[in-house]
């Protein structure tokens, strides 16, 4: 009641009312001297936890990964000479392109003249692609296609845009030919960390 | 027994208000959500003896009837004919020199609403606390403290102003007089005649005796606090400013003045209980405070363990876990560049599409101008007659939809060329399961 409270006051003054106060604060003092750093250990023990798990499902899955990795490996070292994967995407690009110039002149197309040059990243590959323009005869553009087909480095023709147009050096017709041609980029990276896990793996216990 | 009694007894408290011919009696009781009113109940009482004796009887039946425990508390509220109230006015004589009896044979309680140097003195004779005592202890109550009835205006006196103030407290056919100064402080309680002319005359000469006259000419009005029942009568008093008090039920009044904190005559000091509280509530606090503690050392060096035993168990598995990682990142790679070089090896549809063309093209003098060809469209443009174009429609392409018009594009529109038509690719027809049927019709369709 109010009257028992004032007259508390009265007889007592404020330290009846200081008594829980103190406690509390002696407590906290204890708290504070004894358990430094006790938020920071719960902290640290969820994160390793986390860790943990996150570890243990990692290497849960390494049988499976083992598994397709060796699914992958015959088909992949076959395919790997055959993808540009040169320190930069511009220097395959490049690459790409003289490879191009080569072959269409080694098949005795004329005027070749490249256009268009853009490069895709998906994930750790880049898609290549380059137009062309050129003139022939119907006879090279299957001789061309076999020609991609045995090329040292993938490359197709995507896009292909043929037209009859007159030969003025033969006085006769020739095809004027505006393909698209598409190739891969492999980042070297890759293949670099793909020797350190091999090595890695080999050495596990 | 006593002390469960005492425990029980601290739920309930009873609050007893006595005039010369009533008596009212207040049953407050402690819940969950604070004290409340559980029983209240007024009575008549004879005027002379038999007054104590039926206050007595009373205050037994209801104790009973209420299943009071044993050791509750119980606070008296008393009018000025048991309880007085002695003001010096002004004065330098302390109001304790003037008590009407010696003052062994008296308990006496200073007035301590407002700070006053010399306050007014509450006073009651010892036989009458002994009276009191004795009808408490006969109903199995325990005498607390004891107030004046002008001490139950002093909280609703505070909107008047004016160096006096005036309450008119009636009930019933009983009235009382209450005279407090402008901070509050009693300086007369007296009962009252009854209302009329010597009522009035009564007022006044107590107002002059406190050094206040009233005539009502060129001097403020003495402010008055009066029930609406009185209104009528008061409001032609000169000199006097009357004001309605609210309606509050005297039960309720009763009960606001013991929630308050005005103090009166202490019987038996209740404010040990309060102390004891603080201190068990302190130690319970501690006690807590201690186990709580203990709980987060204990949790803490179970936490020092586990992340111990963590760290050294991700050590551990670091190597194979960086070593997974890397394999997964270069699969999930090979995997990509896999799917990709399959995408774009079975991507031949731009040269099959021309191959189509120039495989189902008619003969001349029909002749192939234009064809534009990639993965899922093929166009092209020819000269010939509408028997070529006629022929290509009803043939159409192989592997592809049926065909529609072509806009023939500019640099071929000087030619005027007649074939000029399109198409899309169908989609890869899925290989049946089963190729017993689906053989002979092959071989049929090739044999044609």
């Amino acid at each position: 009641m109010k009257r028992d409270l004032k007259r508390v006051l009265r007889a007592h003054g404020i330290k009846m009312f200081a008594v829980p106060v103190v406690v509390v604060l002696l407590l906290a003092v204890v708290a504070d001297q004894r358990l430094d750093g006790y938020l920071e250990r719960r902290q640290e023990a969820a994160q390793l936890l986390m860790q943990l798990e996150s570890s243990r499902e990692v290497l849960a899955l390494n049988g499976k990964i083992e598994r397709r990795h060796q699914e992958l490996t015959p088909e992949y070292s076959t395919l790997l000479p055959l993808l540009h994967s040169d320190p930069q995407v511009s220097l395959s690009m490049q690459a790409m392109q003289e490879q191009l110039r080569q072959l269409l002149q080694s098949l005795y197309f004329s005027d070749v003249e490249f256009f268009d040059a853009t490069d895709t990243a998906q994930g750790h590959y880049s898609r290549l692609v380059i137009g062309a323009r050129f003139h022939g005869v119907p006879q090279q553009l299957p001789r061309l296609q076999a020609a991609l087909a045995q090329a040292p480095k993938l490359v197709v023709m995507d896009r292909l845009e043929v037209r009859v147009v007159a030969d003025p050096v033969r006085s006769g017709q020739q095809l004027a030919v505006t393909a698209r041609f598409v190739g891969l980029h492999m980042q070297p990276s890759s293949e670099v960390a793909a020797a350190k896990a091999s090595s890695k793996l080999e050495t596990r216990p | 027994m006593s002390q469960r009694n005492s425990f029980r007894g601290r739920k309930h408290q009873i609050v007893l208000s006595l005039t010369p011919c009533g008596l009212g009696l207040l049953h407050l009781q402690r819940g969950w959500l604070g004290w409340h009113h559980a029983h209240s109940e007024t009575f008549e009482l004879p005027v002379g003896e038999a007054s104590l004796q039926q206050v007595a009887l009373h205050l037994r039946r209801c104790v009973t009837a209420w299943e009071i425990p044993a050791g509750t508390r119980i606070f008296w509220v008393l009018a000025a004919d048991i309880l007085g109230v002695i003001a010096v006015a002004g004065g330098t004589v302390p109001a304790a020199s003037i008590l009407p009896f010696a003052p062994a044979d008296m308990r006496t309680q200073p007035d301590q609403f407002a700070t006053n140097q010399n306050p007014s003195l509450l006073w009651i004779h010892k036989d009458w606390l002994a009276e009191i005592e004795r009808i408490s202890e006969q109903a199995g109550l325990a005498l607390t403290e004891i107030f004046a009835r002008a001490q139950v205006f002093q909280q609703l006196i505070k909107r008047l102003k004016g160096a006096l103030k005036v309450v008119l407290d009636a009930r019933g056919s009983e009235c009382f007089l209450h005279i407090y100064a402008d901070n509050g402080m009693i300086l007369r309680s007296t009962v009252l005649s009854r209302l009329g002319d010597d009522a009035y005359a009564q007022v006044r000469a107590e107002l002059a005796a406190l050094g206040t006259s009233v005539s009502g000419e060129g001097e403020a009005p003495v402010p008055v606090l009066a029930p609406e029942t009185l209104l009528a009568e008061v409001g032609r008093w000169p000199g006097f400013a009357c004001q309605a008090q609210l309606p509050v039920a005297p039960m309720d009044l009763l009960g606001r003045f013991w929630r308050s904190d005005i103090e009166g005559i202490v019987v038996r000091p209740s404010h040990e209980d309060l102390i004891k509280q603080i201190q068990w509530f302190s130690v319970g606090l501690g006690a807590v405070g201690l186990v709580l503690l203990s709980l987060m050392f204990w949790h803490d060096n179970q936490l020092q363990q586990l992340i111990e035993s963590n760290a050294e168990q991700v050590r551990k598995e670091r190597p194979a876990v960086e070593a997974a990682k890397a394999l997964k990142l270069l699969t999930l790679d090979m995997a990509d560049a896999v799917q990709a070089a399959q995408v774009l090896r079975e991507n031949v549809g731009a040269v099959a599409g021309l191959a189509q063309v120039v495989n189902q093209f008619p003969p001349p003098p029909a002749r192939l101008l234009y064809v534009r060809s990639d993965e899922k469209t093929l166009a092209f443009v020819g000269s010939g007659n509408d028997a070529s174009v006629a022929g290509l429609r009803d043939k159409g392409i192989s592997g592809y939809a049926a065909l529609t018009d072509f806009p023939v594009p500019e640099s071929l529109r000087e030619a005027a060329p007649v074939i000029h038509l399109q198409t899309t690719r169908l989609p890869a027809s899925p290989v049946p399961e089963s190729s017993g049927e689906a053989a002979p019709a092959a071989s049929s369709d090739s044999s044609k």
